[in-house]
């Protein structure tokens, strides 16, 4: 599938040269050498590695010899930079040519155009390289050169400088300068490699001037003729500025941009020094129209997985927040994601000069963020939520609104709120300077979305199917070897007659598209097929096809991390275990067994499979272990992730292969249904292959049936497969569109129809553009009609149906002029179908009743929660169509399956006061009999109910009732607690609790223990929560509440102060001055250093020291900055001082300029 | 230093052999008496000093000259300077690695001073920053139409001869496409436009089997045989140009001790 197998590509490369394997020869061989791989580490034909050297020659050939052509000279580096991938893959390969095959394969790729590969191509050295390197070691250009392209800047900097040391001390002593002697090539290739590394993080455009003059003077220094390996590397630094140059951000970001937008990308980690092809050319101000043009308000951007779309989007928010006043909302469609883009932004803009704070709130209602939020990132509930609370508001606030994932306007449940806020969005900005920028890998109709958000194609549309990792696409059958029948013993007269096989594994492979399909068949069976006689019919006993995929998931899991994807949860759990049984003895990470076992049980199955680092992971476990999970696969101390699709809908979890278990399940009609297919099954297949880390990824589809070739073309959806279509376009909407126009001919009342969600959704639709108008009787009629215009349905819709629905909103729009105007104001902002809202007003009136009646219900949490839920209101709301409740059952499926009846209210209260999952699941569960199930039954309720729905409902009903407490009491303080929603979505009931979820905590036992112990032990109700956890360090943490790593990480993002400005501060050569914790040992005016402590579990505390001796420790409201800021390599000079008689430490960016460099 | 390179050549019997296709060089040196044997070590140490020491400590050459010769002591300066531009090659450094070092710059001298083959053009010749010992060589002359001849060096101490040649094809075969490659992207910056066209083709003319493309493998050994690289050309049968194999074998008497007495000379005052 991949470019560089395409024996066209291979002829454009090879040319006419003899000597060499022909195309179809070549693309024989590299097939044969991806096939090897699956089975592991394999020395690669002689062949291939000669004719990449030979590649390699023709793409480095001068242009100005005019001997290849540029065409021919990129598909050379193409094929080159795959062939050395393939080599390093070798593990037998002595260190002094892998580091050559790895530069060879860098040059290749970044020239070839896949700068992501060239990142992968160094991973291996990232742990074996030794700290430091000296200048006069054999060797040296190659690790410079290659670290240099993976841009390596936490080696480069220190080695690279104390390098240039070692040169300016011998020339000193030696009393001439190098340049110009058999040293001159490495000293000049040092000094180049320095100039351009600079350039790169710092864009200081002379430097890139004077690295190409040392590195030509690397090459071509006569003296020097001698040091080859120098020479070739400077060559190829020297040919790749360009390049470099061109993808720079320094370059491609508009001259008048402030420097720290760049900054934020090449300081930051993970450091982006260049952009990727598809990333310049939306960036490239030479080409109109380009993303950052002014004019440009509507982009549609369409890239795959792994092509680098969310960095564009960084870009973006950086950019926009250094020129507007602005802020950014980056919508996603899952909390988790929202998550996952907040901190990666976060770690970018804390080096912007204008101070930015990036938030994502979990709760739907909270209006306005802190002051201080520049960005926020959202779900589009809650951006539909504050449209409908506020647009105006919104407006002001935010002047670039970024969509990820805007495919999801199709599902069913959840796309037309993403539909119609976005809608609304496009319709109230149609004139304004408000930019939208929608992004997703799976738009088969872009034209059709073009048209939706941009129809007088003023915007920028640009889509491109570049990624970085190159695909190998696999089918995974069963085959029984006939030869090999065995009779099974009878155990009685009556038992049937069965004969058994052996079934052994096939994974046919097709390296390329046209390509022949390659087989590999297991050595063992993976299973067997056990038969009846005589109908031959299948019999219960033969292995469940899901069983004979654990081997191969082993197999695969040698090369890098796996994930399984399977069709249900039950499937995960089972084939997780399967793949533990076959990994005797290899460790997981132990803090993640432990709490595990601490949350779930010692017993658990998913406990001993992360013993055997293997993990099953799926929406039903609590979020700290899934968190847990993730950061492990990252890590790769778990090597094996079996889940369902919600994973990767959730959560972006690159990995090396995807394993696709089956497309589908048997439902309960007996049928079976594929729902892992187009988009669902793109997101899936995308995590193959993580961009600079790896260069290849494996996709596997299992298909238990015979192997059929044509299989092949379902890992690649085409543009069909892969519609977006509105929630409104859908038959389902159609049919209740009907529905509701049979009603209204029997004269029903339109606001209390209960036609289908989805058109309940549009009349809600309705009734909130009605609501913009200052009109009592709502919004002219022209204006509906230019609301729904900007509908994506109305661009797919047949004139007649929108004629159907133009009928409809007008029969809604005189409805609502006939309702009180407080009433239709207030289910306008509902964002219920009217329905429903007219059920919550009427709720929320009862609950003010009461509340005027006994003020004291007011008190506690327990008795607020009791006078919301109380007197079956619970029951009530969860009735509504809104709440998709999962009802926990006793059993998984089979006779005798029924709901487990339970007191919904007392689980309420219980898992607000914090009690355990496992507790409440054997207190409210025991009907269900499997522990595991009842766990999991407990988590879907909790996750449907307490986490989804009931936050939202009782959001709307807290601000409806205490809109009537004000009403009546006439501003007198009586009002119900809005933080209850929170409450209930994170199973906590204080404030503290709540203040470290919102702060991405997502341990409920962490945030109780911190809140509880900060409740308990603070000295005053002024020291604050973040105050109070900064008299402590990491390691007090660690005793007192027992966080993981990445919940530390979270508590550490919470102690820093809002606006706090090291990182910035520093990267923009000021100094910043920080106070620190001493040691006896400390001096002022001493010079330091700051780095982790040794020995520390991660994340490790940052020491202050003098050589090899501490003398104090970054305190904990400072350490996220200051480790960002150790983490960019960059070197920083520390000086401690007494200030009002506690010790800081003075921090500032070494002048680079000051520290000259060797004689030329 | 002004060193007559005659005066090395003129140590050896230079004598051209052909067997078959394959022609090569046979440099013998015979035994020698102590001071002269001496005399053509200090000769290769000074070569070796002269290709190290060039450009902006082309001054130590005479440094180094003035030591060997009896001369003042080296300054510190001197010294620390020469110690890191003869590196590798000290008295006590890994024999097997001196020895193979010592053949690469015998190689080297050779190719310079041999006065038979066409005009030399250029030669890449030991490495400095050597990432292993032995290996390859480049040199391009001119009979007419430029072309080059790619060389394995190997030292012969201790095993068969023709183990050590065969051991030189091989490694020859093998990495041939790499030696040329990173030749070939550094050499097509010369300002000769037609020696750049052959660098920037290197690895192409050799896997075509270009007349242009030549084959070299040089032996360092003590002995030098009547016979030798007899099988050479079933190696490289793929060149297809006059003459495209070339051995040389040059021969010192008792090279690993010469080895040393070339290092000690080097390092002298060090």
């Amino acid at each position: 599938m991949d470019r560089a197998l395409n024996p066209e590509r291979l002829r454009v490369a090879l040319g006419e040269s003899g000597g060499l394997p022909t195309p179809e020869a070549l693309s024989d061989l590299l097939a044969d050498a991806e096939v090897r791989l699956f089975q592991g580490p394999h020395p690669i034909d002689p062949r291939l590695v000669d004719t990449a050297w030979y590649l390699h020659s023709v793409g480095s050939a001068l242009e100005s010899l005019d001997l290849y052509g540029p065409d021919r000279q990129r598909a050379a580096f193409q094929v080159a930079g795959h062939i050395f991938d393939l080599a390093l893959a070798d593990p037998g390969v002595e260190l002094i040519d892998r580091l050559r095959f790895t530069f060879a394969g860098q040059v290749a790729n970044v020239r070839g155009g896949l700068n992501p590969n060239a990142i992968a191509a160094y991973r291996w050295r990232l742990g074996t390289r030794p700290d430091r390197t000296s200048f006069f070691s054999s060797g040296v250009a190659l690790e410079i050169g290659s670290a240099l392209l993976a841009y390596d800047t936490a080696w480069l900097f220190p080695s690279l400088r104390a390098m240039r040391t070692e040169v300016r001390d011998a020339e000193q002593a030696w009393g001439f300068g190098l340049s110009d002697t058999a040293f001159g090539a490495a000293a000049n290739l040092l000094q180049g490699s320095w100039d351009l590394l600079r350039y790169l993080v710092y864009g200081e455009v002379a430097t890139l001037e004077a690295a190409r003059t040392s590195l030509e003077r690397a090459v071509t220094t006569e003296a020097s003729a001698n040091d080859l390996e120098s020479r070739w590397v400077a060559f190829h630094l020297w040919q790749l500025g360009t390049d470099l140059q061109r993808g720079s951000l320094w370059a491609v970001l508009p001259p008048d941009t402030p420097p720290s937008v760049a900054r934020a990308f090449t300081s930051a980690n993970p450091r982006i020094l260049t952009l990727w092809p598809p990333q310049v050319r939306l960036l490239d101000r030479e080409r109109e129209p380009y993303a950052l043009d002014p004019n440009v308000r509507r982009l549609v951007l369409s890239l795959p997985t792994s092509a680098g779309k969310t960095l564009v989007a960084q870009v973006l928010v950086a950019e926009h927040l250094s020129r507007r006043p602005t802020g950014a909302c980056f919508v996603a469609p899952t909390r988790s994601l929202c998550r996952e883009i907040e901190q990666s932004l976060r770690r970018r803009m804390r080096f912007l000069a204008r101070p930015s704070e990036v938030s994502t709130s979990d709760s739907l209602f909270d209006l306005i963020q802190d002051a201080e939020t520049t960005v926020e990132v959202m779900t589009p509930e809650r951006l539909a939520y504050l449209l409908r609370a506020d647009p105006e508001a919104v407006l002001a606030r935010f002047g670039l609104f970024i969509i990820d994932e805007v495919h999801s306007v199709g599902d069913p449940g959840r796309g037309w709120t993403l539909e119609w806020a976005l809608s609304s969005l496009h319709n109230l900005t149609r004139t304004t300077d408000h930019r939208i920028v929608v992004m997703s890998a799976a738009i088969g109709n872009r034209a059709n979305i073009a048209g939706w958000l941009d129809p007088d194609d003023t915007g920028f549309h640009y889509s491109s199917a570049w990624r970085g990792p190159r695909r190998v696409h696999s089918i995974f059958t069963t085959q029984p070897d006939w030869d090999k029948e065995a009779e099974l013993p009878r155990p009685n007269s009556n038992s049937p007659e069965r004969v058994s096989y052996p079934l052994h594994g096939v994974l046919h492979i097709r390296p390329t598209a046209t390509g022949r399909v390659h087989q590999l068949r297991t050595t063992q069976p993976v299973g067997s097929l056990v038969l009846r006689r005589p109908t031959r019919a299948r019999d219960a006993m033969s292995t469940a096809f899901r069983t004979t995929l654990a081997p191969l998931a082993v197999v695969l899991g040698r090369s890098g991390p796996v994930l399984v994807i399977c069709p249900t949860k039950s499937e995960a759990a089972r084939l997780a275990s399967e793949i533990a049984d076959l990994r005797e003895g290899e460790g997981g990470p132990g803090w993640l067994v432990e709490l595990a076992s601490a949350r779930l049980g010692a017993e658990h199955p998913l406990v001993r499979c992360l013993r055997r680092g293997v993990a099953f992971h799926h929406a039903s476990r609590p979020s700290e272990v899934l968190a847990g999970i993730e950061d492990e696969v990252v890590a790769e101390t778990i090597h094996y992730v079996v889940a369902t699709t919600t994973l990767t809908e959730g959560v972006n979890l690159p990995v090396r292969s995807v394993v696709i278990a089956a497309q589908g399940a048997f439902a309960t009609d007996g049928d079976f249904h594929e729902f892992i297919t187009g988009a669902r099954l793109l997101n899936a297949i995308g995590r193959a292959g993580r961009a600079a880390k790896e260069s290849e990824g494996w996709i596997v589809l299992a298909r238990n049936v015979a192997f059929d070739r044509s299989d092949f073309a379902r890992l690649t959806p085409g543009e069909a497969d892969l519609p977006v279509q509105s929630v409104l376009a859908s038959g389902q909407a159609l049919a209740e569109l009907a529905n509701l126009e049979r009603e209204l001919a029997a004269s029903a009342d339109i606001a209390v129809s209960r036609a289908g969600r989805a058109i309940e959704d549009f009349l809600s639709y309705v009734w909130y553009v009605c609501s913009l108008s200052d009109d009592p009787a709502g919004i002219p009629l022209e204006g509906l009609e230019s609301f729904l215009q900007s509908t994506l349905a109305w661009q797919q819709l047949s004139r007649a149906d929108r004629n159907r629905y133009r009928r409809v909103a007008q029969a809604a729009r005189e409805r609502y002029g006939r309702t009180p105007a407080s009433t239709r104001r207030r289910w306008s902002r509902a964002g219920t179908s009217l329905a429903s809202a007219a059920v919550l007003d009427g709720m929320s009136r009862a609950i003010a009743r009461e509340c005027l009646e006994d003020p004291s219900v007011l008190g506690t949490v327990d008795s607020s929660l009791d006078l919301v839920f109380g007197g079956g209101r619970l029951g009530l709301l969860l009735e509504l169509p809104e709440a998709g409740v999962s009802w926990p059952r006793n059993q998984r499926t089979g006779q005798g399956t029924r709901p487990i009846p339970f007191d919904g209210v007392r689980l309420l209260h219980d898992w607000v006061e914090g009690r355990d999952i496992r507790d409440l699941a054997d207190s409210y569960l025991a009907g269900a009999r499997d522990p595991e199930f009842r766990l999991e039954q407990l988590a879907d309720y909790i996750t449907s109910v307490f986490d989804n729905f009931l936050p939202w409902a009782l959001g709307i009903l807290i601000g409806w009732v205490n809109e009537a407490l004000g009403d009546q009491t006439e501003g007198n303080e009586v009002t119900l607690n809005r933080s209850l929603a929170s409450y209930i979505r994170y199973g906590v009931n204080s404030e503290p609790a709540v203040a470290l979820f919102r702060a991405g905590l997502r341990s409920r036992v962490v945030a109780v223990a911190v809140a509880t112990d900060y409740l308990a032990n603070r000295h005053s109700p002024d020291v604050s929560l973040r105050d109070w956890l900064c008299t402590m360090d990491l390691a007090d943490w660690r005793g007192r509440f027992a966080p993981s790593p990445s919940e530390l990480r979270a508590l550490l993002e919470f102690a820093r102060p809002a606006q706090t400005r090291v990182a910035a501060t520093l990267l923009s050569g000021e100094v910043a001055t920080i106070p620190i914790r001493a040691t006896e040992l400390a001096l002022p005016d001493q010079s330091a250093d700051l780095r982790p402590i040794p020995g520390d579990p991660e994340p490790r505390r940052v020491g202050v020291w003098t050589g090899d001796v501490l003398i104090g420790y970054v305190q904990a409201e400072h350490h996220a900055e200051v480790d960002a800021v150790i983490a960019t390599g960059i070197p920083v000079s520390t000086r401690l001082q007494t200030v009002d008689g506690a010790l800081v430490a003075h921090l500032q960016m070494i002048d680079l300029n000051d520290e000259g460099g060797a004689q030329q | 230093m002004t060193e007559p390179l005659r005066a090395f050549s003129s140590y050896f019997d230079w004598s051209r052999r052909r067997w078959r296709y394959v022609r090569w060089t046979r440099v013998a040196g015979a035994p020698l008496p102590a001071p002269e044997s001496q005399e053509l070590a200090r000769l290769l140490a000074a070569r070796i000093v002269e290709h190290r020491l060039r450009g902006g400590s082309a001054h130590l050459v005479a440094a180094w000259a003035r030591v060997v010769s009896g001369g003042s002591p080296y300054t510190p300066a001197e010294k620390a300077a020469l110690s890191a531009y003869l590196a590798g090659l000290d008295p006590g450094h890994d024999p097997e690695h001196l020895q193979a070092s010592v053949g690469e710059y015998l190689w080297y001298a050779c190719s310079v001073d041999d006065a038979v083959e066409p005009p030399l053009v250029r030669i890449e010749g030991p490495k400095f920053h050597a990432t292993a010992p032995g290996g390859d060589g480049l040199v391009v002359r001119r009979d007419g139409q430029l072309f080059f001849t790619l060389w394995e060096i190997k030292k012969h101490t201790g095993s068969h001869l023709t183990r050590v040649v065969r051991d030189g094809y091989g490694q020859l075969s093998s990495n041939a496409a790499r030696y040329l490659a990173e030749y070939s992207a550094v050499g097509q910056t010369v300002a000769d436009p037609e020696l750049a066209r052959l660098y920037a083709t290197l690895v192409e003319s050799w896997l075509d089997g270009s007349t242009s493309a030549h084959a070299g493998v040089a032996v360092a050994t003590s002995v030098a045989p009547d016979q030798c690289f007899s099988t050479m050309g079933k190696h490289f049968e793929h060149l297809g140009g006059t003459d495209p194999w070339h051995g040389l074998l040059a021969a010192v008497d008792g090279l690993p001790a010469f080895s040393r007495r070339v290092a000690e000379v080097l390092w002298t005052g060090l």
